[in-house]
């Protein structure tokens, strides 16, 4: 079972994540990208397409560079990258999104490159409420009749509520999956359950969702413990699709029992209620999940951090920002402030997009974890 | 010093300037726009000392609804771009406090503006999603300031269903304003600044129907100058009429800043405040007609067009269907499609991108431009790196040469010393 986990754990690392889409691909079915966590998955999947999250080359960014300037976001470059060099080729679309400025700015340069050869721009509203989850489920109509049209077949409402139930059924394995970090002796690293968490993203759901169940009942009675008390640590991030970050950390003597990003905790908290209408259900559940930063509820996203602080029993938070993710940028200062005003530990990391050149990530880590420990 | 006070000594010093020293070769009609401004920023400080009328701070072009409402708005990106030598004390404010560098320094301003003092506390913030450093910097605020806000989306579209859906956005506004700060939603005001702005917009069209001439009868700095709509003042349009009067008969009698242009460049974004780059290509004679984002060089919505939605609009579905075609807000295809057709339109000969650092929106956005430009009018485009308000990063040096090497370029191209 651990060759299985670990199996699991390194399905992002950069010579496996493309596997399960090319070998799609190859079964002449259709991989369509998704940039972002609110680009409802359920409903490329429902159509028999494979959804693939965007995860950008890790390696040096050239060609990017004429679209992605190097002072602008480093996510959008890579992916770019990875576009251009031919690494995404088997993608027969993408959902773009504007969850940011960078991540709109994405969805441009896709089309002007025109790779791949279809790219749909789907709005998030910012925020929850009737309202918009109306003008979302709307927005989702019209993506669905472009997978339609793309796919040839049609998207019935009960395909929907079948994807819907499986994608639930994974979040709620997840969230067992994080549970087992509450322990003393916690049953995964973080670099483990990060891995696994973004094994989902480049996996097909069935496959995932049956390997992660049966892995379950191992895991449950695993423990990655020592004598040694390690300091338990949180980390926030966005865009983090290298666990290879949480392992620096870790291997600095720590042990990251729980996360605040996007492609771990975040992208599976929240389940979608099985309505009438399978589309509005979707937008409901993806606009009124538990926020990120740009959907302007930060309190919300602080406050869920501070729990997690709690019920986890950290030591400290490391929020690690990828340079030039402005968003995450900005909301920097009232992140550090209301973390401080709980007397809760924390530091400011800044990162690349992909895990090269740490040393200073090795250096600051180490300072605060010497911090923590007097 | 509260910035109000200061603005009502700076514009009653400039007035008294003129007065003593007439300068005819300047535009007469500037001394009317002093005035109006002076008479806003005095009103607004009686209000600001007396309490009698609450401040808001925003991030939302959408001035007439503010005025509709009974509000003083405070767009602060726009304040913080009309400051200069006050920068060197808000930028450090803003990133001792802890707001990043990297961002657009044009928010930075705004954010060490607003933690300043210098300005009325507001009753109310509200932000808008056109542009992700603007909506934080005011989010950022409103948390630090314990400020009440309102968060407006932008669905992205130019459909009449994303008109409806902003529109009911905007009467969500109204009803938290409403409800929670004593102001009342004037709608006949908000027509009748409608009303005012059509027609201020019919005569900005002429002025910027002016710089097709050639050569050019405006220089860079102003090409810039437009009624600031959103004042409430009884005499913008009147100001208005005068400018383009001024443009009409300068341009009747030949004048212009250039004795010859030989070629004339489209500035993307804008001119930063630390210095007049455009000093740097009009001496040699290449002028400048457009700039990106200035006063109706946009193409926006016409006010009161039944045809744009096949229906007459109401006055918020009109506020929203204005605010919808900002290309801040839209697509990258929206923004290419206006440079190029404006570029087409005013035989524009090249395309500069002062690609201000931290901006979200041009700086991944340039390269689409520029090829655009390329492949359908065959113009060529500079990538300038730059910053808006940040002295000690901007280096004159390094844009002179890049600006200067370009025209060398472009002049040899078409023949030209």
């Amino acid at each position: 079972m651990e060759v299985q986990l670990q199996r699991l754990v390194t399905a992002i690392n950069v010579e496996n994540r493309f596997f399960w889409a090319r070998q799609w691909q190859a079964q002449g079915k259709d991989v369509i990208g998704v940039d972002g966590f609110y680009v409802p998955e359920e409903i490329i999947h429902a159509a028999g397409m494979l959804p693939w999250h965007l995860v950008g080359t890790p390696a040096q960014v050239s060609a990017a560079t004429a679209y992605f300037p190097a002072n602008s976001d480093r996510y959008g470059a890579h992916v770019l990258e990875a576009v251009l060099s031919g690494d995404l080729d088997f993608l027969k679309g993408v959902v773009a999104s504007d969850l940011s400025d960078e991540a709109r700015r994405l969805g441009d340069n896709l089309i002007h490159v025109g790779k791949p050869q279809s790219v749909f721009q789907l709005h998030i509203p910012y925020q929850g409420g009737d309202e918009a989850c109306e003008n979302f489920r709307r927005s989702l109509s019209r993506l669905r009749g472009v997978l339609e049209e793309l796919g040839g077949a049609p998207i019935t409402d009960e395909a929907l509520r079948e994807s819907t139930s499986l994608f639930n059924r994974m979040r709620c394995l997840l969230n067992q999956l994080y549970d087992l970090r509450k322990r003393d002796q916690p049953a995964i690293t973080g670099t483990e359950a990060l891995g696994i968490a973004n094994a989902a993203l480049v996996m097909p759901k069935e496959q995932f969702v049956e390997q992660l169940d049966a892995l379950m009942p191992y895991l449950e009675g695993r423990s990655v413990g020592s004598d040694r008390r390690r300091p338990r640590i949180l980390v926030s991030s966005d865009k983090l699709y290298e666990p290879a970050f949480i392992n620096l950390i870790e291997g600095l003597g720590s042990l990251v029992v729980m996360d605040d990003i996007d492609s771990g905790s975040r992208c599976f908290c929240g389940l979608t209620e099985l309505e009438d209408d399978p589309l509005f259900g979707l937008a409901k559940r993806y606009l009124e999940r538990p926020p990120e930063t740009r959907m302007g509820n930060w309190e919300q996203q602080v406050s869920r951090v501070i729990e997690w602080v709690k019920h986890y029993r950290v030591d400290g938070v490391i929020n690690l920002i990828q340079v030039y993710d402005f968003g995450r940028l900005c909301t920097a200062p009232y992140f550090q402030n209301r973390l401080n005003r709980e007397g809760i530990p924390n530091t400011i990391i800044l990162r690349d997009y992909g895990c090269g050149d740490v040393s200073q990530l090795s250096t600051r880590t180490q300072a605060f974890l010497e911090m923590l420990a007097q | 010093m509260n910035l109000l006070e200061a603005d009502v000594e700076k514009f009653q010093r400039r007035i008294d300037r003129m007065d003593r020293n007439p300068d005819p070769s300047r535009l007469q009609s500037t001394r009317l726009l002093y005035q109006i401004w002076l008479d806003v920023r005095r009103k607004q400080y009686k209000d600001w000392k007396e309490r009698t009328k609450p401040f808001v701070w925003h991030g939302l072009d959408a001035p007439r609804l503010f005025i509709a409402l009974g509000v003083h708005g405070i767009k602060l990106t726009t304040i913080a771009d009309g400051l200069h030598s006050e920068h060197r004390r808000y930028l450090p404010l803003a990133r001792r406090y802890g707001y990043p560098e990297s961002v657009c320094d044009r928010t930075q301003a705004a954010v060490g503006l607003g933690l300043s003092g210098d300005l009325p506390e507001p009753a109310f913030m509200v932000a808008d999603s056109c542009c992700d450093p603007r909506m934080h910097s005011v989010l950022l605020l409103s948390r630090e300031m314990s400020i009440p806000m309102f968060v407006v989306d932008s669905p992205r579209s130019k459909t009449y269903e994303a008109v409806t859906y902003l529109a009911e956005q905007l009467r969500g506004l109204i009803r938290f304003a409403e409800t929670n700060f004593g102001v009342t939603f004037d709608e006949r005001k908000l027509r009748e600044l409608q009303q005012r702005d059509q027609e201020i917009d019919a005569l900005m069209e002429e002025g910027l129907q002016l710089r097709k001439v050639k050569p050019c009868p405006l220089s860079g700095a102003d090409a810039l100058r437009a009624a600031p709509v959103t004042l409430d003042h009884p005499l913008l349009v009147e100001f208005q009429r005068a400018l383009i009067g001024e443009l009409k008969e300068r341009v009747a009698r030949g004048a212009s800043p250039y004795a010859e242009e030989k070629m004339r460049v489209y500035w993307l974004l804008a001119n930063p405040t630390v210095d007049d780059l455009y000093s740097i290509v009009e001496r040699r004679g290449v002028a400048v007609p457009l700039m990106e984002t200035a006063a109706g060089v946009g193409i926006e919505r016409q006010i009161g067009d039944d045809a744009q939605y096949g229906r007459h609009l109401s006055p918020l579905e009109e506020e929203a269907a204005c605010l919808l075609s900002s290309t801040t807000g839209g697509w990258g295809e929206w923004r290419v499609q206006e440079i190029v057709s404006r570029a087409k339109e005013f035989g524009i000969d090249a395309l500069v991108h002062y690609q201000l650092s931290g901006c979200t929106l041009a700086l991944a956005s340039g390269r689409i431009v520029a090829d655009r430009a390329k492949k359908e009018l065959g113009i060529p485009s500079l990538m300038l790196d730059g910053y808006f308000h940040d002295e000690e990063k901007y280096s004159r040096q390094r844009v002179e040469i890049a600006l200067n090497d370009f025209l060398d370029t472009c002049f040899a191209e078409k023949g030209l010393r």
